[in-house]
């Protein structure tokens, strides 16, 4: 990006408009950035940014004419602190609903980059929608026209797209402000919407049938049958329109009118409407005839913690709102989507890891995939505790004894000493022993090691992994518990990774269980041998458990192909108190050297399997 | 409950046409203090029991044609909520103008069978849009355009907001993505048959 020309101090002219914009959302802000001529280096006249700050070139509202209502341009972006999308956390949620929306109506479309003029179009509905009730609240006297309200003069000035323009979307956008506006049709817009785009045809040349070889002509001549038509109906589906601009506009300013006040919630609604527009413009010239407005600049890529957060904000887990143009009869009759496949209808609501990971690229595929394993495990973590050693309690009285000298003075028993009359200390003294009461059961928290193959028959966790997902909630069970844990990751000779010791950071602990090496496998038993060599059986105050996460080249673990450690697995596992193995094993290959070394074995096929298995593991810590 | 068709058509044939109310429009009363006067309409103008020809002779001292369909309900509460906005102007203040200085039996009519037949006199007073629509077309009928505006621009927000035509637009919307979704699942079928179609040239 070009330097942005340098900062202005405000006039007096622009401070009493900040000040009465300031005074139209009731709030107070930093000055504003007064950059003249900064429109032409950046693109939009003004914009907005976190931590809160706002920037605007006046050169741009004067060269146009539209210097008295600099104040309304300020109040806009004041609007966005205050409103829409408020904080930097809300402004990544709405791009990320946006994304799920976009997702489900096309698969080509990049999510990210729709999803971000998604967003500022649905923001700035909001702002504007707000700022003109405020400023029609702010009249007294006598009523103004809607049209002489500061914001819509300045939406007249800046909004209405070039003549001749294609683009549908930003019809439905200009038309929703004349309905919210309450202003005349053709005001902003043309009174009708651009023409669908024509779709190009793909045309297929076929080999022609006489080369064919003669026994598979008949069955060739059935598949382009079926393919011809399968192009014919797709080709129809393309045709048939999903959008209804004049429709869609009354739809979006409901939308405005519903979620005024919760821009998280109402951009999945914006979204599921708007979509559809950007699904019928790929394949276009990107952006064709498309006006500037964006004043969202924050282009800072997502935290590891603000991750943790949009991914695990319950408005963005829940089901995509139907279109509202499908939803005609209060009571659901007739509802094409009733007859879709549910599990289809899920899978396109629910953004896949692969799909996160494209749209926050920038925040790292480690931290990405930490934040959606964390949160895909939430669900299903509760603290794994074991008894604590039983610890005697005294308190219940016993039977009399004598006391002797010697003995400690406050353990003299008066009363009944004296009951005999004379006090000869070893003869007649008496004190009161005490008896162990039953012992309390107590919880304590658990100690785990954990070793996870990370070798490449393993999936990568970017494809969903079973392993990963069943460690992150045995992780973060363990660590509910008030346990520590230390996670190894394993592939081939020398590629062994992780914590050096017992820890109770998350970050660490599930990044060494996302670390993906991708080669061979062969377990650590040098690793292994070496941690626990020589210590003493594992007692109850003491107790050591060590689960592996692995799939069938667990063998290794055995000795095979590593025969000088071979016994290594059997020794340590006499000073061990559980060892588990947690494996994506379908033949149950290593089943028989598990059970001959005396290791208990859990299977885990799926994604879905991973809360079953954590539960027996569960089960066999707690002991 | 009475056809919505025939309440529409005893309406056009009330009405006499839409142009001719808008050219001898004058400028009126400003439409949020009619819509105002909507939503404080009383209980008792609500009220089954009344009758609402009697109703229509207390306020308007004639008769109004929705009477004949007073076994709607809709046109009932409709037409008494138009009874309620004239009669509002002797038991609050009159408005200015004065609607009584209209063709307030039209206007009344125009709640009756135009407006309630179409969104119900229930959702006046509890959605904005429609009661900006019922008062936008009670101005209309009366014989005025909302004040600060020009007929043009009251016309094409009367349009914005008309749920007659809303319905029609949003039913066509539905029929297209009803289409779409069968065609959709019609390309599914043709999938499934190229792909048994398929076959190994082994």
């Amino acid at each position: 990006m070009t330097a942005l020309p340098d900062r202005v101090p405000l006039t007096p002219d622009a401070r009493s408009a900040w000040e009465r914009a300031l005074a139209l959302w009731r709030v107070r802000l930093d000055d504003p950035a007064v950059r003249p001529g900064a429109a032409a280096t950046h693109g939009a006249p003004a914009w907005f940014s976190f931590p809160p700050s706002v920037t605007v070139d006046p050169r741009y509202l004067a060269d146009r004419g539209l210097a008295d209502d600099l104040w309304s341009m300020f109040a806009h972006e004041i609007g966005h602190h205050v409103l829409a999308p408020s904080t930097r956390i809300d402004a990544l949620k709405i791009d990320h609903q946006m994304a799920r929306a976009i997702t489900a109506a096309t698969a080509r479309v990049n999510a990210g980059d729709g999803a971000r003029r998604l967003s500022n179009l649905w923001n700035d509905l909001l702002v504007n929608t707000r700022v003109a009730q405020l400023q029609r609240a702010e009249q007294t006297g006598a009523p103004i026209a809607t049209r002489d309200l500061g914001i819509v003069r300045l939406g007249l000035a800046l909004y209405p797209a070039p003549a001749g323009t294609a683009d549908r979307l930003w019809w439905v956008y200009c038309r929703a402000y004349e309905l919210l506006w309450q202003l005349p049709a053709g005001t902003l817009c043309p009174l009708e919407a651009p023409p669908r785009p024509e779709r190009a045809r793909v045309q297929t040349t076929l080999v022609p049938l006489g080369q064919i070889p003669e026994k598979h002509r008949e069955k060739e001549r059935a598949l382009r049958a079926a393919q011809a038509e399968r192009e014919r109906v797709a080709a129809e589906l393309a045709g048939a329109t999903a959008t209804n601009p004049a429709v869609d506009a009354a739809l979006v300013a409901d939308a405005v009118r519903s979620f005024a006040t919760d821009p998280v919630s109402g951009a999945a609604l914006f979204g599921v409407i708007a979509a559809p527009y950007l699904a019928e413009q790929e394949g276009l010239a990107e952006g064709a005839g498309e006006p500037v407005v964006g004043c969202g600049i924050d282009d800072a890529p997502a935290t590891a913690e603000e991750l943790g957060r949009i991914l695990a904000d319950q408005r963005l887990r829940a089901d995509l709102p139907r279109h509202p143009g499908m939803v005609r009869d209060p009571d659901g009759q007739g509802d094409p989507a009733d007859t879709t496949d549910d599990g289809a209808k899920k899978d396109g609501q629910r953004l896949t890891i692969a799909r996160t990971l494209e749209l926050y690229r920038e925040s790292g595929e480690d931290a990405v995939l930490a934040a959606w394993y964390r949160n895909e495990a939430a669900a299903w973590v509760r603290p794994y505790t074991r008894p604590a050693p039983s610890t005697p309690t005294g308190g219940i009285p016993g039977p009399v004894e004598l006391w002797e000298v010697g003995d400690a003075l406050a353990d003299l028993d008066w009363p009944l000493t004296l009951r005999s009359g004379t006090v000869i200390p070893g003869v007649t003294t008496r004190r009161r022993s005490e008896l162990d009461d039953e012992p309390i059961v107590r919880e304590t928290s658990l100690e785990l090691d954990l070793y996870i193959d990370s070798s490449g028959s393993m999936v990568h966790p970017r494809n969903g992994s079973p392993a990963v997902l069943a460690g992150t909630i045995l992780a973060l069970s363990i660590l509910r518990g008030g346990g520590r844990i230390r996670v190894t990751s394993f592939s081939g000779t020398g590629e062994v990774a992780g914590m050096p010791r017992f820890g109770r950071d998350p970050a660490e602990i599930i990044a060494a269980i996302s670390l993906f090496f991708g080669r061979s496998t062969s377990f650590p038993l040098d690793l292994y041998a070496a941690r626990y060599s020589g210590l003493p059986p594992a007692g109850e105050d003491d107790q050591r458990h060590v689960v592996v996460l692995s799939d069938d080249g667990l063998v290794s673990m055995f000795g095979v192909g590593n025969e000088p450690y071979q016994g290594v697995a059997r020794t340590v596992r006499e000073v061990l108190t559980t060892g588990t193995l947690v494996l994506m094993d379908r033949r149950h290959q290593v089943a028989q050297l598990a059970e001959r070394d005396g290791y208990d074995v859990v299977y885990l096929q799926t994604m879905a399997d991973a809360p079953a298995a954590c539960a027996a593991l569960a089960e066999a810590l707690h002991g | 409950m009475a056809d919505t068709e025939a309440l529409l058509a005893a309406w056009s044939e009330r009405s006499g046409g839409e142009s001719e109310a808008w050219a001898r429009a004058r400028p009126g009363p400003s439409l949020e203090s009619v819509a105002a006067r909507i939503s404080r309409v009383p209980q008792e103008f609500l009220d089954e029991r009344i009758s609402l020809r009697a109703l229509a002779g207390d306020v308007l001292g004639g008769q109004i044609v929705s009477a004949g369909f007073d076994h709607d309900s809709r046109v009932r509460q409709g037409a008494a909520i138009g009874l309620w906005l004239v009669a509002s102007e002797g038991l609050i203040e009159p408005l200015d103008p004065a609607l009584s200085t209209g063709w307030a039996a039209l206007a009344v009519d125009a709640l009756a069978l135009r407006v309630a037949p179409v969104a119900a006199p229930a959702q006046w007073t509890s959605d904005d849009e429609r009661r900006t629509e019922a008062a936008r077309t009670f101005l209309l009928w009366c014989g005025f355009v909302p004040a600060g505006e020009d007929a043009a621009t009251a016309a094409s927000l009367l349009a914005a907001c008309d749920s007659l035509a809303r319905d029609r637009a949003l039913a066509e919307a539905y029929e297209g993505h009803r289409h779409r979704a069968d065609i959709a699942r019609t390309l599914e079928e043709a999938r499934r048959k190229e792909a048994a179609a398929r076959y190994s040239s082994e």
